[in-house]
């Protein structure tokens, strides 16, 4: 048993492929939509974003040294890349969309376009 | 349920998480994780902990959390990590689309092994990572001793 454990437990540790998908928060306002990213132990110079077409990726590479699986005494981390694909729509100015990363958490703000925004109809009266 | 190993609102299953019980029970004789999570914010932060002849690393992933607001406290051979994630700033008006990650206080409890230098540990946070080294020190009276027989 203690062996078969070991033994996925150094697959998962070895696996290239694998990624994590980091936990996020959306949400809306008036003027944006905001992406909130749980991505521990990532640098800014090891995460790629990019927008193609509507689809947004988010990809932070790990640097962490990896656990020796004789050592551990108990585990709980993968240590995997982040990986999240999240499909965006038309209505975000793309040209202004602001990232920051700070204590492992990724910020993503996608300002709407002006024709997204909310706007008051002013109600002509008829003379 | 052992205490402090099971989390609430556990997410759906990863290929790991689905041995970490398994784990956890190989691994509890080495370390217990003590009672924890008390507090109703069903957060915790995810551990490693790792020991060689050297010393014992522990490692917690706790994004979104400020160095202020977090504390490490030894007390006996209890090693506690606390704090509390605090939600980014509210704004007004606010339309969740997704809403999966978790805030509030936690609290997690590590036992460490004997022979540990209490006067060496070192920990640092970084990119929501915090790292603690804990010395060993060869301790003298755990040396093998041969008992003499009168």
């Amino acid at each position: 048993m203690a062996n078969e454990v070991k033994k996925l437990r150094k697959d998962a540790y070895n696996c290239e492929e694998c990624v994590i998908v980091p936990t996020a928060d959306i949400y809306e306002t008036a003027e944006e939509y905001v992406i909130r990213a749980d991505m521990p132990g990532t640098r800014k110079e090891n995460l790629d974003i990019t927008l193609e077409k509507n689809q947004l990726d988010i990809y932070g590479r790990l640097d962490e040294e990896l656990t020796s699986e004789e050592s551990l005494k108990y585990g709980e981390y993968r240590l995997h890349n982040y990986h999240r694909t999240f499909v965006v729509g038309d209505g975000i100015d793309r040209e202004k969309i602001n990232a920051t990363l700070e204590n492992g958490v990724l910020t993503l703000a996608l300002p709407k376009s002006e024709k997204l925004k909310p706007r008051k109809i002013e109600i002509k009266t008829e003379a | 349920m052992k205490w402090g190993i099971s989390r609430r609102n556990e997410q759906p299953e990863w290929g790991v998480d689905s041995f970490r019980k398994e784990i956890d029970q190989l691994f509890n004789d080495f370390f217990s994780i003590g009672p924890s999570s008390l507090s109703e914010s069903g957060w915790m932060p995810t551990v490693d902990v790792e020991e060689d002849d050297k010393e014992v690393r522990i490692r917690a992933e706790i994004p979104g959390i400020e160095e202020k607001d977090l504390s490490v406290t030894l007390e006996n051979d209890i090693l506690t990590i606390a704090g509390e994630k605090k939600e980014e700033k509210k704004e007004e008006n606010r339309r969740y689309v997704v809403s999966e990650r978790r805030f509030g206080s936690f609290h997690r409890a590590i036992r460490l092994p004997e022979g540990i230098d209490r006067d060496k540990i070192e920990a640092g946070f970084k990119n929501g990572v915090l790292k603690i080294a804990i010395p060993l020190v060869e301790a003298p009276e755990k040396k093998r001793m041969k008992i003499a027989l009168k």
